[in-house]
């Protein structure tokens, strides 16, 4: 249509929707011409037609959408012909890049397509395209489905390497927007047909929906741009497609109403009896926008992010220590986590908050799947909606109020579900009636139209030192889901060990023992070797490892000890060169180095022989980073340096706050300092290196993130009573907004000082805003953190 | 013109000016994260350019580009393409799965995270390069200017929204700009590109066109960045 648009004098950079208003009758001829071709489906002209890209428009939304829908029925009821065709309303990206990656919020863009799905309420059908970001089209799928009950088409664009400008994989896209109840996916614009034969493969192989393609014209020329195939060509490549089971076709950049006569011609002769069915699509799976995990051998799922009997954890919720939780997500899938279960309830915090919090946070960091744990519906829900790609959800179990409340939501969002084979009488103790529970769960699942694969059945582990034939019972069971069921299991392995010496051993043998019963999702600590360890045994013994390669690439270098009362072992001679002299002397050496694992050490052994963790901070960490830091002022030392010594006093902070916390004393810090990246500015960096540097001389740093309401860090001064506020922004264009949240600052009369700084600002542009302080780095801001706390 | 560019190497050089080391050489820890932030950007990211050229009058404010609806406002844009008859706008950008490495990095190891911020810089800066020769061999005997970018001088970042429209940007390169006019992804480069037919006596890059001349440490120090 823009094409078609711009040959008829929509000049470059023009807004082809404004022509609905304009130029009525040229938008309708148009469309008579792809409907005289043949066309069963016209598109309205209102690819760009939301707020954002109308905003510099004289006319609104609606009018625009409704008038173009009026032009498409118009130019359909003067059609010929014995079918009516249909028009769809077309909806293209918002032109704004959502979080994480640019500023637009999930509620935002919901907001954007709503606004559109009403105005074109009189459509046939919706068709949401031309997407590369899949949680934009996660917004626009449900402001379709939550808005009107038209059928709805979506299609994303993919690159030659099968991935969206923003990563998407197509395993990603269909099995997110399939359970999210699109009536047909696929793919347009992109490339040719030839080239996107490869996108349709892999895309049969994670749905059942029929199938989309509306490809270009071929690929543009490097040096003239105009695009290769004839429409002749055109149609006998879309053949190719019909061939792969495609139903529905259509014509993207550079076709006109040649290529749609083309293929409408080519699909009246096209023999549709000769196309083998398609296979059906059976697999159990989940994925991130990036990743897809399929269940067809056993995956882990990493139990860390949960604060149940963690002391540390509950602190870091308490805090809003994001980072902390981060950190949990990373080291477990460094050993191996497939999956992560994310459990964040705590008395006394905002748990759908911090849940959707957390959820997007780790998105935006780790590619691996989510488990949402909650006991809460309402939580669960938020964080269904929130989610980019397809989590798993736990759980529900066999009684009537859980399955009434959390199995709509499964449906609604198109999530893997955990069942808990219990109800309101408790676990049954029997094989028998744990699966007569499943079996209950599983029956008014199918009812609501749960793909039966989506379900996955826990056992229960119970601890084998109170009841010790409950091991043989949950094995059992698991056994007999897998034979009769035919569905996928998990079980949480941790607790049957509970009460008894060497838990690792016990752990990791039951391990072993479920996955040979079939046990498909164990949910562990995978930051225990034994743990991970028995399981890549496991995968080599039973076949799933092709050649051992993984376990190979795990343990190629291991050496294992064959006797305890051998020659000194290596650790033990490290361990007793560092409790050798000097040790603070050694401590300030490695901060200054920034030698991460030998200042936890050195800080370890400080700890041991009786140095209070108070005496460590003040007398070796701290004069360490001021040593660093003066050369950093000085430019003998330079920015990576600087924080390569702040990262070593993490390392040693990281030791002192763990035994805090063990030891249930007041947490470290010298004072609270709530730092911003302010509103309209998502250059963080700055922002982060300011952070690890306060952090490391103690400081307790209330982080709110960037692109921050100037009213919310109002809000946060306030509650954490911080004597300091730290505001960062990158652009000249978001300097304003530094400065209306210093007005709202001083406004609440709040007892803070203001640092500022960031790329463009200035000493004296500092002080016009009315901050107190200009820190041109990282090091001036320790420095006026010193001035305002002391020390 | 839309083109994918392959980035072989990045130019440890630039990335080590950025870091602010001037002449000083790293030591072999921040080499070690140089040459692991190389590896890891050179896989994550998807560089790409395009340009459009576009017949270029001055009219009251600024450059009017012929055909289209867009005036690059100010006198910088008026002095940048003094005796052009034309002007290339370019976009290049690394893609977002750099955006993403970063973000990871940030929460690993932030002095990784800094090291490929400034990698990332050189890097789209190579590919502004290869967009530049490309230019050049499809037009061979016309004269360029340097690379100015949106946000230089009084040319308003602002425009961003309509300059990335003509290139058709989001479709074409995956590229968006924020309300606060940021380039999403973030190492993306938008900047015009003057063309002559004869020789052009312009101005070099340097510190009167730079927004950051009053706070930069280089000229603190009597130095210059080198750009």
């Amino acid at each position: 249509m823009g094409t078609m648009l711009q040959a008829r004098g929509l000049p470059l950079g023009g807004l082809p929707e404004e022509m609905n208003m304009t130029a009525p009758q040229m938008v309708q001829e148009i469309h008579a011409l792809y409907l005289a071709a043949g066309a069963d489906v016209v598109y309205t002209n209102t690819f760009g037609a939301n707020a954002y890209k109308l905003s510099r428009s004289r006319y609104a939304v609606t009018e625009v959408i409704e008038a173009a829908v009026a032009i498409a029925k118009a130019a359909c009821g003067q059609a010929q012909g014995e079918r009516r065709p249909l028009v769809a309303l077309d909806i293209g990206p918002l032109g704004r890049m959502m979080r994480p990656a640019g500023d637009l919020s999930f509620d935002e863009a919901y907001g954007y397509f709503k606004e559109q799905v009403l105005a074109g309420r009189d459509a046939d059908l919706i068709v949401i395209e031309t997407m590369s970001d899949l949680l934009e089209v996660k917004a626009a799928l449900l402001a379709a489905k939550e808005n009107a009950s038209l059928p709805v088409v979506c299609t994303m664009t993919f690159e030659r390497s099968l991935r969206t400008f923003t990563g998407v994989n197509v395993p990603a896209m269909a099995m997110t927007l399939e359970g999210l109840g699109a009536d047909a996916i696929g793919v347009n614009c992109s490339m040719g047909p030839l080239e996107l034969i490869p996108a349709i493969e892999e895309m049969r192989q994670y749905t059942n929906l029929p199938l989309v393609v509306k490809a270009n014209a071929g690929l543009p020329d490097p040096a003239t741009s105009a695009y290769t195939l004839t429409p002749t060509d055109f149609a006998a490549a879309m053949a190719r497609m019909a061939d792969l089971g495609v139903q529905i076709f259509g014509g993207c950049c550079g076709t006109d109403e040649r290529f749609i006569q083309a293929l409408h011609a080519m699909l009246l002769k096209y023999d549709f009896t000769k196309v083998p069915p398609r296979p059906q699509v059976t697999h159990t799976a989940v994925c991130s926008a990036t990743r897809a995990v399929v269940i067809d051998q056993p995956r882990i799922i990493g139990e860390r992010i949960n604060p149940t009997g963690k002391k540390r954890f509950k602190q870091a919720l308490q805090e809003r220590d994001i980072d902390y939780i981060l950190d949990q997500a990373l080291e477990q899938v460094d050993a191996g986590a497939d999956i992560l279960d994310v459990n964040v309830g705590l008395p006394g915090i905002d748990e759908t908050e911090m849940m959707v919090t957390c959820v997007q946070e780790l998105q935006a960091v780790v590619d691996t799947p989510l488990q949402i744990d909650s006991a809460s519906p309402a939580v669960v829900e938020a964080a269904l909606r929130a989610y980019n790609g397809k989590p798993i959800v736990n759980s529900v179990n066999g009684e009537e109020t859980s399955m009434a409340s959390v199995l709509p939501l499964v449906k609604k969002y198109g999530a893997c579900l955990l069942c808990l084979t219990l109800d309101e009488n408790g676990i049954p103790q029997t094989v028998e009636e744990r699966i007569a529970i499943a079996k209950r769960i599983v029956e008014r699942a199918l009812r609501l139209g749960i793909p039966r694969e989506n379900l996955i059945i826990d056992c229960l582990t119970l601890t084998v030192s109170a009841e010790q034939d409950g091991a043989a019972q949950t094995l059992q069971a698991v056994a007999r889901v897998k034979r009769e069921l035919g569905l996928k299991t998990v079980l949480g392995v941790s607790n049957v060990s509970f009460g008894l010496p060497n838990r690792e051993l016990v752990n990791s043998t039951f391990l072993t023992m479920a996955l040979q019963m079939g046990l498909d999702l164990p949910i562990l600590n995978p930051n225990i070797p034994a743990m991970t360890g028995a399981f890549r045994a496991f995968k080599v013994l039973a076949g799933y490892d092709r050649s051992a390669e993984d376990f190979i690439r795990h343990y190629a270098d291991t050496v294992v000890k064959t006797s305890v009362s051998g020659p000194a072992q290596p650790a033990a001679q490290a361990e007793a060169a560092i409790a050798g002299a000097d040790l603070p002397g050694k401590l300030r050496h490695a901060i200054e180095a920034g030698l991460k694992a030998e200042s936890g050490a050195y800080t370890q052994a400080l700890l041991k022989a009786g140095t209070s963790a108070m005496d460590i901070i003040e007398g070796t960490l701290i004069p360490a980073l001021d040593a660093v830091g003066s050369l950093f002022e000085v430019g003998k030392v330079f920015l990576p340096q600087l924080i390569l010594a702040a990262a070593a006093a993490q390392a040693s902070f990281a030791v002192l706050r763990a035994q805090l916390a063990q030891s249930e004393s007041a947490p470290i810090s010298r004072g609270k300092i709530v730092l911003a990246t302010v509103k309209g500015d998502i250059h963080d960096i700055g922002k982060n290196i300011v952070k690890v540097l306060l952090e490391n001389y103690g400081y307790t740093v209330i982080d709110l993130g960037k692109d921050v309401e100037p009213q919310s860090v109002v809000e946060a001064a306030k509650a954490h009573g911080a004597k300091l506020v730290g505001l960062s922004a990158l652009m000249t264009t978001t300097l304003p907004s530094m400065e209306s949240t210093i007005s709202l600052l001083r406004q609440a009369n709040l007892p803070c000082k203001v640092m500022v700084g960031g790329a463009v600002l200035t000493p004296d542009y500092a002080q016009t805003i009315g901050a107190d302080y200009y820190a041109k780095d990282a090091k001036a801001a320790v420095d006026v953190a010193k001035r305002i706390y002391g020390g | 013109m839309r083109q994918t560019v392959e980035l072989n190497g990045l130019q440890y050089a630039e990335a080590i000016r950025y870091l602010g080391y001037g002449d000083a050489m790293p030591g072999e820890d921040v080499l070690a994260l140089l040459r692991a932030g190389e590896q890891a950007l050179l896989a994550a990211a998807t560089p790409q350019f395009a340009y459009r050229v576009f017949s270029a009058q001055a009219v009251q404010g600024g450059i009017a580009l012929v055909g289209t609806q867009l005036i690059l406002r100010g006198n910088s844009i008026l002095e940048h393409l003094a005796g052009c008859d034309q002007a290339a706008l370019l976009c290049a950008t690394l893609g977002a799965g750099v955006d993403a490495l970063t973000r990871t990095a940030q929460v690993r190891d932030m002095a990784q995270a800094v090291v490929l911020d400034a990698l990332g810089s050189a890097a789209v800066e190579q590919v502004c390069a290869r967009a530049e020769e490309h230019m050049r061999a499809s037009f061979p005997n016309r004269f360029f200017t340097y690379r100015f970018g949106l946000g230089y001088g009084d040319l308003p970042l602002a425009q961003a929204g309509e300059f990335f429209q003509l290139l058709d940007a989001s479709r074409a390169l995956g590229v968006a700009v924020t309300a606060g006019n940021s380039f999403v992804p973030r190492k993306t480069v938008a900047c015009v590109i003057g063309m002559s037919e004869r020789e052009i006596q312009s101005m070099r890059k340097g510190c009167a066109t730079c927004n950051l001349r009053k706070t930069c440490g280089y000229r603190a120090r009597g130095d210059r960045c080198g750009y």
